[in-house]
Formats: C-alpha cells, sequence, structure tokens
C-alpha cells in the first residue's frame, strides 16, 4: 500500500520514511475517520497519539521492544515512588532530613525551600492523573516535574558559581536533577498500550507512595535506619519475582534507582572522600549506576530477534 | 494481558477489521467506556503483527481510503481464548464466595 506522503495529514507525516510509505494511507484513514465531526479538544488528542506513536518509532521506542516493555511495568511504579519520596521531602517525620537539606541556609533536598515545594507538588500530579486514568496527562506531568527540577537546581547553582567550580555542577546533577530526568524517561518511553489500565492496578498506587513514604522518612534519618532504603528497595526486588511477568524486577529496579541516587550519592561521595579518592574519581564512582542504568536501558532495546521491519507491511 | 490487547483481539474474534473498524468495536465491546486512539492502536497492532497473534488478511480502498484488514491468527485466537479461561475462573471464583454467606454477615451489617 505505497502512498504519496504529501497528501498526509501532518501527524503521519512525522513518521519514518519506509513506515510512512508502507502504512502512511490507512494510518491516515483511520485517523481521517477518527477526527470527522470531533471536538477541537479530541482532535488534538488523535492527532498528539499519531505524533507521540510517529516519535516512538523514531526514537525506536516501540512495543514490540524490551525496554518500552519495562517502561510500561515500571511507569505506576515510577508515579508512586515520586509521589512518595517528594512526600516525604515535604511533609517530614521528626528527625528525618532529606538528602541535600540545610535547613538554617534555606537549602532543602539540593534546592531552595520554594523551589523544593513546587517540584515535590509537581511530581505529585503524575499519581493524582494516573489514579484519575489519565495517563497520557501523566507523561505531561512527570516531564514538566523533572524539567522544573533540573532548572530549580541551575537556579540554586547559579548564584553560587563564585564558590563553586563549573565541573561542579555535573556533580549536583547527578545528586539531583539527572535521577529525576530518569524517571520522567521511563514515563516517556512507556507505550500506552501497554499501561495497566486497570482499577486494581490503580488502587495499589497509593499504597506503593505510603510504602516510599514512610521508607524514605525512615530511611533520612541518622544511623541503622539509613539502610532501611536500600533494605526496602532489595525486597521490593525480590518480591518482584512473584509477579507473573518476568520483566517486572527490572521494572522495579529501574523504578527505585533515582530515589536511592538521590538518598544514596551524598553519603557515597563522602566516604569515598574520606577514603582519598579524588574529587573526579567520586564524581565518576557515583555517575556509574545512572550510566549502568542508560546502558541496561540501551541493552535492553535491541531489535527482538526475528523480528520484522515495519510491520504491517504484508498481506497473510 | 493488558487491557487493549484484549479489546483488540476481542474485537477480531469474530471477523477481520481494519483500524477504524477496530476503534469502533473496541469502544462497543466496552461499553463506551474505552476510546482507543488512533496512535494508541497502530502501536498496539504494529506489536501484535511482531508477535504474530495477528495478521494482515487484505488490503482493499473503500469509499477512496485505505483499508488494511486484520485477522487473528491461530496463535492469537489461542492466547485469547487463554486470557478468557482466566477471567471465566476468576470470575467464576468471584460468584462462589459472593454466595458463601458468613453468619455474621447474613441478614446485614446489623
Amino acid at each position: 500500500m505505497s502512498t504519496d506522503t504529501s497528501r498526509l495529514p501532518l501527524p503521519v507525516r512525522l513518521y519514518p520514511r519506509a513506515y510512512r510509505q508502507a502504512n502512511g494511507a490507512e494510518t491516515a484513514a483511520t485517523y481521517a475517520d477518527a477526527v470527522a465531526g470531533a471536538r477541537l479538544p479530541a482532535r488534538i488528542a488523535e492527532a498528539a497519539g499519531v505524533t507521540g506513536h510517529a516519535l516512538r518509532m523514531r526514537a525506536r521506542l516501540t512495543s514490540e521492544r524490551t525496554f518500552p516493555r519495562v517502561a510500561a511495568l515500571a511507569a505506576p511504579l515510577v508515579v508512586a515512588v515520586a509521589a512518595g519520596q517528594s512526600a516525604a521531602q515535604l511533609f517530614r517525620l521528626p528527625g528525618s532530613t532529606p538528602p541535600e537539606t540545610l535547613d538554617g541556609l534555606g537549602q532543602l533536598a539540593g534546592l531552595s525551600v520554594t523551589g523544593a515545594w513546587i517540584t515535590g507538588l509537581l511530581w505529585c500530579t503524575p499519581l493524582l492523573a494516573v489514579l484519575a486514568g489519565r495517563w497520557s496527562l501523566a507523561k505531561v506531568l512527570g516531564v514538566v516535574a523533572a524539567v522544573a527540577v533540573v532548572v530549580a537546581r541551575l537556579a540554586w547553582f547559579v548564584p553560587r558559581m563564585a564558590t563553586l567550580l563549573p565541573d561542579h555542577l555535573a556533580s549536583l546533577l547527578l545528586n539531583v536533577g539527572l535521577p529525576q530526568l530518569m524517571w520522567a524517561g521511563l514515563l516517556v518511553a512507556a507505550p500506552r498500550d501497554l499501561l495497566d489500565t486497570s482499577r486494581a492496578g490503580r488502587l495499589l498506587l497509593p499504597v506503593a507512595a505510603l510504602v516510599t513514604y514512610v521508607a524514605a522518612a525512615v530511611g533520612w534519618q541518622e544511623g541503622w535506619r539509613g539502610a532501611v532504603l536500600l533494605v526496602g528497595a532489595v525486597l521490593a526486588f525480590a518480591l518482584g519475582f512473584t509477579h507473573r511477568e518476568r520483566l517486572f524486577p527490572v521494572a522495579v529496579l529501574f523504578a527505585v534507582l533515582p530515589l536511592l541516587i538521590v538518598s544514596y550519592t551524598s553519603p557515597v561521595t563522602l566516604f569515598l572522600g574520606e577514603a582519598g579518592l579524588s574529587y573526579d574519581a567520586t564524581v565518576a564512582v557515583s555517575a556509574l549506576p545512572l550510566i549502568a542504568a542508560v546502558v541496561a536501558g540501551c541493552l535492553l532495546n535491541r531489535r527482538p530477534r526475528g523480528a520484522g521491519s515495519p510491520p504491517a507491511g504484508s498481506v497473510r | 494481558m493488558q487491557e487493549p490487547t484484549l479489546l483488540i483481539l476481542t474485537a477480531l474474534a469474530d471477523e477481520p477489521r481494519h483500524g477504524y473498524g477496530l476503534i469502533q468495536e473496541i469502544e462497543a465491546i466496552s461499553a463506551g467506556r474505552y476510546r482507543m486512539r488512533t496512535g494508541t492502536l497502530y502501536g498496539a497492532l504494529d506489536r501484535l503483527l511482531s508477535q504474530q497473534l495477528i495478521a494482515v488478511e487484505r488490503e482493499e480502498v473503500v469509499d477512496g481510503r485505505a483499508r488494511r484488514f486484520y485477522t487473528l491468527t491461530g496463535q492469537g485466537r489461542a492466547a485469547l481464548a487463554a486470557e478468557a479461561e482466566r477471567l471465566r475462573s476468576v470470575a467464576a471464583e468471584a460468584e462462589r464466595r459472593l454466595h458463601v454467606l458468613r453468619p455474621g454477615l447474613q441478614g446485614g451489617a446489623a
């Protein structure tokens, strides 16, 4: 079914050329039927959906690949864990100090107090959107929240540039900023058709958020309690093996890794510095979990063996 | 099996359908609760094609519009049957438990 691509609607023209030539006419026909007589919000949603699928094809994040499947399993956990962590930063238990918090200097979780509150509340909104059954909105809110954290982190850094070296910026973003971007990346990578839209699945999310809140609030206290988050993450990973989907433990790992990075990067960096490692070496070591996650994501995203390209090209 | 997959396979169980026909059928099956967007539909169809759960049966032009008709493969029919059996057994168990009246619950909460 070859196509004169210049006649296709704009969202359909965004598909990669090979896919567009094989499937463009049919996708355009379905899109035209779906928007015929529809109101503006529905037409915008249709255009956004086709655009999203086209960009997903270009980014090689289609739902037959393994990494998007992992991301789809991780996405509900991401919104719950992110909300729980943010709540633990904003509504602190007595004796609980979120990482990178200096109360006397007006610094909360590596940001100004105002920045921490804005971004913290923003990170609670994807959970609310998912509970309302609005996954597309949750993804947008997650990206907004992650970008807001990076902007707030940079806003915190810029006035201090005189006293900090520019290469400190990388290590600062490793603690706060890049982990949240990883969460946003997982949300974006999760294909809509693989997300759990069941009511039962949604009802478990507030529980997961509450568990994260308690684990973080306790884990950010002095002494042995500091291990609570790590033990909780290991337990969650182990429980992942009881799930009928075999990729679920990997999804758990991806979802909780940003929380572990936020919580443990500073203590680990401090420990390594006291052990005599140079500044650059400590930064390199603290970057390893994120680098490992990116490498793992790329490896998981390799095309499945035996898969043809692009699909829907041949008649049975 | 996630809901979009279940709905697509169910919509194809009785006869081959084209993209927009699937969107309409899915809306009907779910009693208007689920309106699948075009982008979501083709993402799912691509995956189901690569998993060989569905296949393209024929292509034709209807009223000036290109249509590709999708159909269930034997593997897709088996997957749908297995999922239907799983749902049936869960529903049967729920029904059974609802009809087991515990003494404390007889006659309401009082």
